[in-house]
């Protein structure tokens, strides 16, 4: 840095006090000595005071405004976009816009460069007023000048012509009276001809320094003010010349015929429906998506109830999922009157009615009001009357309401604004097309509405139906088990007993069972057995009459596994040699746990999901203890089934295969379920959203 | 809104939504100009000078409101009324000049203080205004927008933070030195 902005910079540290002590002491003693650095901290005291002013300057001035206005001019919704289409309709205003291409960017700085060495850049001498704004949100900002820039949502696009959000600056130029006019070295000349000039205003907007242009079938709107309105007033755009001056050319007159733009471009949705989607967490950018939601509200509509899942079926204590479909109706049939209808508005947001009265901005501007309105004949008369002037349909709209929409259409209508060329032939067509279409949409949004939803209670039947038998297996196979262990281990604890066993009905059925007692006394070995499979824990009985003591272990085994959380589901079984099923080891903890009877064999099977992904492992006849840090290797399903066949518990095996098959049906269609249950939801918020006078069937 | 709560929102930096508030008092402050016989602008100029040098004096901890806030802002309005009124001497129109403010003395120096600070600070305020565009933004983000020099070097495509530094101290250099010349302008004519 030069020495002269070194010293600079220390009278800055002085005057914010950060100057250490020494260099504080030195700074002051030479201050007292040298005058002129006594008027150099003063020059800067005095600009650090110029800075505050100007910036609280601006603040009281836009507040002036504000109040001088009366309105709340932060909020677009409150303040609604018509009544700044009214306005730009009689405010006067020259208007220039200067399309950068981004490589014009450096020739911006070229331009600053030019100020300084003199050559002439009309208007680049007038302040820029920098906006920080989000690309992505309807914003409206207020100049020094009390200029009022309304820019709606999504108004920006980049070089590539695509639409950007995020943080952009607004850059605004203004010279709305004489003297900032005559001040900034604009003329308002068009060719040889002198303009009288109701104001010139500038805007660019720039994002990580590249120019960004306005979306055609957005635009801005701005409002100047004015304290007289004078007839024949023009729109201009100012083109800048070779000796650096603005021409003003292309004049457009303020109440000029609609231009039409790419319909598609045009939010023809209910006001505020992309931020409610947006607030609810869905894509509000994604037009396919927002379109499909939006028109699957048709109405009459089938409202859906749906299968509840067994796990709110029994936390609300109702009767389980697969008896519940027969219990209530599923379908309700809702006639709502109180919203346009969607496949209306899908008729007409089309291709068939670009280059029409429909395909203006202007229009665009009514479709909120219209959504308000609530009623279908507003739009319809519109629809109806392509061929007139739109000031002529919005009077015609008044006569049907009343009210605070009577008044809007009614400011609508006083705007005067023209048509867009079509011929009533064209017209007439368009319009049997609509409401043709209309109907056909309906019909065909209806009908896609039932097919989905019939086919998901299908599939909900079937998830029942699964789910039930499963339940029913399950129970089944574990009593199977019980039994089975309960035999063995009876079988064997009479062996140790010395006792002569036949056991003609084990329980299970009805259970009565039977041993041949060949001595007297009180025989409850089978109580003592069944406590002992039952709860898993050893047996150790001795027979009081003869002494003799029958042992059967229970010894306790763990299993680890590596990378659980790798795994979406995870499935630990043991099969039984001697039994024709199969345990599941329960999970506490980060382990897997079971007891392990010691007349049985048991081998060790692992199966873990991740995603569709199947990953396994197995050990032949795990011993009691502890298997640490288990990892599992990746399988293909044929090769898991055909090892799961080669098991010699091959019943067992087959049983753990039916319940892997239900285990994965089971998680997809809780897939399915969850994505219903979010469908219904957002359905559910967007019908309050968009029929208010919908009442809800508790 | 309590004069406390006003208070509160200008030292709480949300000053615009304090300003909307304050400009409820207006009416009574343009009726009082125009009485003593200012414009509807005189009056609007007077109650935004008014304003700013409010805001500066609350943002200062060590203030300390005497009186309500609208009687202490109408106070300010009539010394400036007064002040503007003997700097236009030689008016043709007859005015009435001799009208007491209703503050107290300590106020009414405090306010006299400000109003002539507040003359320097508008020499400065034009200094600045003659400053490039690029200059005055970088100075504004950082005296007025309390961004860090990174993160102006960011915004506004400098090298880094040390060229946005230097860029910084060369504006200030621009600016102090247009202020210079504009003194010695005032001083001549």
């Amino acid at each position: 840095m030069r020495p002269e902005l070194e010293n600079i910079e220390r009278i800055e540290r002085w005057l914010e006090g950060s100057l250490g002590a020494a260099e504080k002491a030195d700074f002051d003693k030479q201050m007292a000595t040298d005058p002129v650095l006594r008027e150099q901290v003063m020059l800067q005291q005095e600009l650090l005071l110029g800075m505050e002013r100007a910036v609280l300057r601006t603040k009281v001035q836009a507040a002036g405004v504000r109040a001088a206005r009366g309105r709340n001019l932060r909020s677009w919704g409150s303040w609604g976009s018509a009544g700044l289409g009214l306005l730009i309709a009689a405010a006067l205003l020259f208007y220039f816009y200067s399309r950068h291409s981004p490589k014009d960017l450096s020739a911006q700085s070229d331009t600053e460069q030019a100020l300084h060495t003199g050559a002439r850049q009309d208007g680049n001498a007038l302040p820029v007023q920098i906006f920080a704004i989000d690309a992505g949100r309807d914003t409206v900002i207020e100049t020094r000048s009390g200029m009022v820039l309304a820019v709606p949502a999504g108004s920006w696009l980049d070089e590539g012509g695509r639409r950007i959000d995020g943080k952009i600056e607004l850059l605004v130029r203004e010279a709305l009276d004489r003297a900032s006019i005559i001040e900034s070295g604009l003329t308002s000349r068009n060719g040889a001809q002198l303009l009288e000039s109701g104001g010139m205003f500038q805007v660019e907007a720039r994002q990580n320094g590249k120019t960004l242009s306005i979306d055609s079938g957005k635009g801005l709107t701005a409002e100047l003010p004015t304290d007289s309105i004078k007839p024949g007033m023009q729109l201009f755009t100012g083109v800048r010349q070779a000796d650096g001056s603005l021409d003003w050319q292309k004049p457009i007159a303020l109440t000029h015929d609609l231009i039409p733009v790419d319909i598609l471009s045009l939010d023809f949705y209910p006001p505020h429906y992309l931020d409610s989607v947006a607030r609810w967490g869905y894509d509000a950018h994604n037009k396919a998506f927002t379109d499909s939601l939006y028109y699957s509200c048709e109405y009459p509509m089938t409202y859906y109830y749906g299968v509840e899942s067994e796990r709110e079926a029994s936390a609300r204590d109702m009767p389980r999922a697969d008896s519940v479909v027969s219990d209530v109706a599923p379908y309700h049939q809702v006639q709502l009157h109180c919203a346009i209808q969607p496949a209306r508005v899908k008729a007409i947001w089309s291709d068939a009615f670009q280059h029409t009265l429909l395909a203006t901005r202007e229009f665009g501007q009514r479709m909120p009001w219209i959504h308000r309105t609530q009623q279908q004949a507003i739009l319809d008369l519109y629809v109806n009357g392509l061929d007139q002037r739109l000031s002529t349909l919005d009077s015609a709209a008044a006569k049907h309401l009343t009210g605070k929409l009577k008044r809007q259409f009614m400011t609508f209508a006083a705007r005067g604004e023209g048509k867009v060329n079509t011929t009533s032939r064209q017209a007439k067509i368009l319009g049997e097309y609509y409401m043709k279409k209309a109907k056909v949409f309906a019909e065909a949004i209806r009908k896609t509405q039932d097919e989905f939803w019939s086919k998901q209670a299908e599939l909900d039947n079937l998830a029942a139906t699964m789910d039930a038998d499963h339940w029913r297996d399950s129970v089944n196979r574990l009593n199977a088990k019980i039994k089975e262990e309960f035999v063995l281990n009876l079988t064997e604890a009479c062996r140790q007993l010395g006792i002569d066993e036949k056991i003609a009905n084990p329980p299970g059925d009805g259970a009565v069972y039977q041993l041949n007692i060949r001595a007297t006394g009180w025989y409850n070995v089978d109580r003592a057995v069944m406590e002992s499979v039952d709860s898993r824990i050893s047996l150790d009985y001795t027979d009081k009459q003869t002494g003799k003591r029958a042992r059967i272990a229970y010894r306790p085994l763990s299993v680890t596994i590596g990378d659980t959380a790798n795994y979406t589901r995870l499935y630990v079984y043991l099969l039984p040699d001697k039994l024709s099923s199969f345990d599941q080891m329960e999970k506490a903890g980060g382990l897997y746990q079971a007891k392990l009877n010691e007349l049985i064999r048991y081998d060790l099977i692992i199966i873990g999901y991740e995603g569709e992904k199947i990953f396994y492992y197995a050990q032949n006849e795990v011993q009691p203890g502890t298997y640490p840090d288990i990892h599992l290797a990746a399988i293909a399903k044929t090769a898991l089934d055909s090892l799961l066949n080669r098991q010699r518990n091959i019943e067992g095996a087959r049983s753990v295969q039916k319940e892997l098959y239900f285990l994965t049906f089971q998680a997809r269609d809780q897939h399915r379920r969850d994505e219903n249950r979010a469908r219904l939801e957002l359905k559910e918020k967007l019908l309050e959203f968009l029929y208010p006078c919908l009442v809800r069937f508790e | 809104m309590d004069d406390q709560s006003l208070i509160e929102l200008i030292r709480h930096q949300q000053t615009d939504r304090a300003l909307g508030e304050l400009y409820r008092h207006f009416p009574m402050m343009r009726k009082m100009v125009q009485s003593l016989g200012g414009s509807p602008q005189d009056a609007e100029d007077i109650f935004q000078e008014a304003l700013i040098i409010l805001v500066k004096k609350l943002r200062n901890n060590d203030f300390t409101l005497t009186s309500k806030l609208s009687t202490y802002l109408y106070g300010v309005c009539r010394l400036l009324w007064k002040d503007s009124l003997r700097r236009r001497k030689g008016m043709a129109v007859p005015i009435i000049e001799d009208f007491g403010s209703g503050l107290a003395e300590e106020d009414e120096h405090q306010v006299d203080q400000a109003m002539e600070q507040e003359n320097r600070a508008r020499l400065a305020e034009r200094a600045l205004a003659s400053l490039k565009d690029r200059c005055r933004e970088l100075l504004l983000l950082f005296y007025d927008g309390r961004l860090k020099l990174k993160e102006i070097a960011i915004k506004m495509g400098y090298q880094g933070e040390n060229a946005a530094k230097n860029q910084k101290y060369k504006c200030l250099e621009s600016a102090r030195d247009r202020l210079k010349e504009l003194k010695q302008t005032v001083h001549i004519s």
